[in-house]
């Protein structure tokens, strides 16, 4: 079934619609599964496991919606970058709500525990994740590419943050015993938003592509492939 | 009899074509008035129009009219400064594209063709973590003649903070008159079961006793300090900030010898500023003493006023304990403490330092602290100099 052109225009302008709805149930996931582990919090991370299924019906329904766009509409240019993006955008998408699971069951886990409390710098790194995310997804929306720019600047404080509390984590074992437990749990926490942020890296340079046309690797290299 | 007939016919044409002429004469003045009231109707719909355009630009909020699909039909600079839009990109498209929030979205969707207006507060993705305080008044008939709705978005994130602070305030100050009454009540109890007969022992109570009561006043007079450099202007003059620097140190003498810390003074000439007296005591007493009570036997303590320029400075360093750099951010924060122990027990209210920033803020200045743990601090103060 074909459709006119502004039929379909209108069918991208839902894709990148339910991209960002998607983008903002994966942020308040991040928000979520962190407050749940900053508050103890068992059934604010019981949710964000269970909105997770959510998330992955987004993910599917999207992909659909890309795939009978390729079979039918046979996009080109800049629009087959669009849908093509799309289907990448969604995986890492899914991916950082697969984390925030991760870190609302570490949450859950610690919650049960004798625990000091103590995040360290780990809301900090949560909160840089979610503005390379939200940069990214807001980059997208208005084919901005300052906004590319500053979400993959954003990886580098991340990294330091990682950094920062990985040191923090180890000193806090050597130090106290006692803590060892709860700080290795902490410790995949800090590397699942590591992760995250390495996804909004992605996302960025997707829409680098479908502005621009090129495949880049803008994280730390900054150096156009192709 | 034909003729008759004829004159009867030219007579009833004749009476038809007055007739009809005056009807068409009198429709004529109608479709004139409709005409001219309908140029009324639009005169008075443009009228309406541009006053509502005028008073949805003056407002400070942001106003959005969606349609059913949650479309953006309508949009005001306020609302696309809100989201740093550019002007009118976002008509046409989906408002979650401007808020990136589903439940924003959703919260919006879900009014339209309600009949109450509902509001709430959402906080959008990112870090800085913005609240909308957000109301939507859905029309059952908009301009495109299906059901609208109008969202009106007020950015309360400072408002959310204060409240917080607010809260905070509140429940630092009664934790802290608390801890000195709890004790104050406790060692009357412990006389009253009769601990009053033993004198040695009475008279250590009612020292506490007294001691505590003391620094209950001491802090209900630095909260009125505090409140008062908060909200009211300072009544300034113009006086010579080196002598009353030299006044001030020189009632300080006996307490730092008793502490066995050294007080050095340097200081220019005449160096004039033009503020309330009072308060800049205030500033460089809690300085100092904060120097004297952190700095340990032996240790130094000097103060130093510079001018020249439009600013004057005064600092004052010590060789004390120091701050950790994890405190700095925080030391001016009311109730904070670097070491809660040490400060209660030498008589420190944890509202020192932030009076000095609140008053010397009040004056134009600014605070600045260097420290380093077990080396000391450096307090530098900077105001506007009242040269004439």
């Amino acid at each position: 079934m074909s459709m006119t052109r502004s039929q379909f225009e209108e069918e991208l302008e839902k894709l990148r619609n339910h991209i960002i709805t998607m983008g903002s149930l994966v942020d308040r996931a991040v928000a979520d599964s962190m407050a749940a582990l900053a508050e103890r919090d068992v059934r604010l991370a019981e949710s964000v496991l269970k909105r997770d299924d959510e998330i992955d019906e987004m993910d599917l329904r999207i992909e659909a919606e890309c795939m009978r766009l390729l079979a039918l509409q046979h996009p080109l240019a800049r629009d087959l970058r669009l849908v093509g993006t799309a289907l990448k955008i969604i995986t890492d998408l899914e991916r950082i709500g697969d984390h925030s699971v991760d870190i609302a069951k570490v949450a859950r886990k610690l919650a049960n525990m004798e625990a000091n409390n103590d995040l360290a710098d780990l809301p900090r790194m949560a909160s840089a994740v979610r503005e390379m995310l939200k940069n990214a997804l807001e980059a997208f929306v208005r084919h901005d590419l300052e906004l590319v720019t500053i979400a993959v600047d954003g990886d580098d404080e991340v990294d330091e943050l990682f950094h920062h509390v990985r040191d923090d984590l180890h000193a806090a074992m050597r130090k106290d015993p006692e803590v060892v437990v709860e700080a290795s749990y902490l410790l995949f926490v800090a590397h699942y938003l590591e992760r995250m942020a390495d996804h909004a890296v992605n996302i960025a340079e997707r829409v680098y592509f479908v502005e621009t046309g090129q495949l880049a690797q803008l994280a730390k290299s900054h150096k156009v492939t192709s | 009899m034909s003729w008759v007939f004829v004159a009867a016919l030219a007579m009833a044409a004749l009476w038809l074509f007055t007739a009809l002429r005056a009807a068409r004469e009198s429709h004529g003045r109608e479709l004139t008035l409709l005409r001219g009231q309908q140029a009324v109707l639009q005169n008075r719909s443009l009228h309406a129009e541009h006053k509502l355009k005028a008073l949805s630009e003056s407002s400070g909020a942001g106003i959005v009219i969606l349609n059913a699909k949650g479309l953006v039909v309508q949009i005001n600079r306020a609302a696309e400064q809100l989201f740093g839009l550019e002007p009118e990109s976002l008509i046409g498209h989906s408002f979650i594209q401007a808020t990136l929030s589903n439940n924003l979205q959703e919260f919006a969707l879900a009014a339209i063709g309600q009949q109450q207006p509902r509001s709430e507060d959402f906080k959008l993705p990112g870090a800085s973590g913005r609240i909308l305080r957000t109301t939507i008044f859905p029309f059952a008939q908009g301009l495109s003649d299906e059901p609208e709705s109008m969202l009106v978005m007020v950015d309360i994130t400072e408002l959310k903070k204060l409240e917080t602070m607010r809260r905070d305030f509140v429940a630092n100050v009664s934790h802290e008159l608390r801890t000195p009454l709890t004790s104050i009540r406790a060692m009357a109890e412990t006389l009253q079961d009769g601990a009053l007969h033993d004198e040695k022992v009475a008279m250590g109570f009612l020292a506490t006793i007294v001691k505590e009561a003391d620094r209950l006043a001491r802090i209900s007079e630095d909260l009125l300090i505090l409140a008062d450099a908060e909200s009211k202007a300072p009544e300034r003059v113009r006086f010579d900030l080196t002598d009353m620097v030299r006044e001030v140190t020189a009632r300080f003498r006996s307490e730092s010898a008793e502490s066995g810390v050294s007080l050095a003074t340097e200081l220019p000439g005449p160096t004039f500023i033009s503020a309330s007296r009072d308060q800049m005591e205030q500033v460089v007493i809690n300085l100092v003493s904060n120097a004297i009570k952190y700095t340990s036997r032996g240790g130094n303590v000097s103060i130093e006023v510079a001018n020249g320029g439009p600013m004057v400075s005064m600092a004052v360093s010590d060789t004390g304990i120091g701050i950790m750099q994890e405190d700095l951010p925080r030391i001016f924060e009311r109730f904070y403490r670097v070491d809660k122990a040490r400060s209660r027990q030498s008589g420190g209210t944890g509202l020192g330092l932030s009076i000095v920033k609140n008053i010397v803020e009040a004056h134009g200045g600014e605070v600045r602290v260097a420290s380093e743990f077990n080396r000391g601090s450096c307090f530098t103060v900077s105001l506007p100099s009242g040269k004439e």
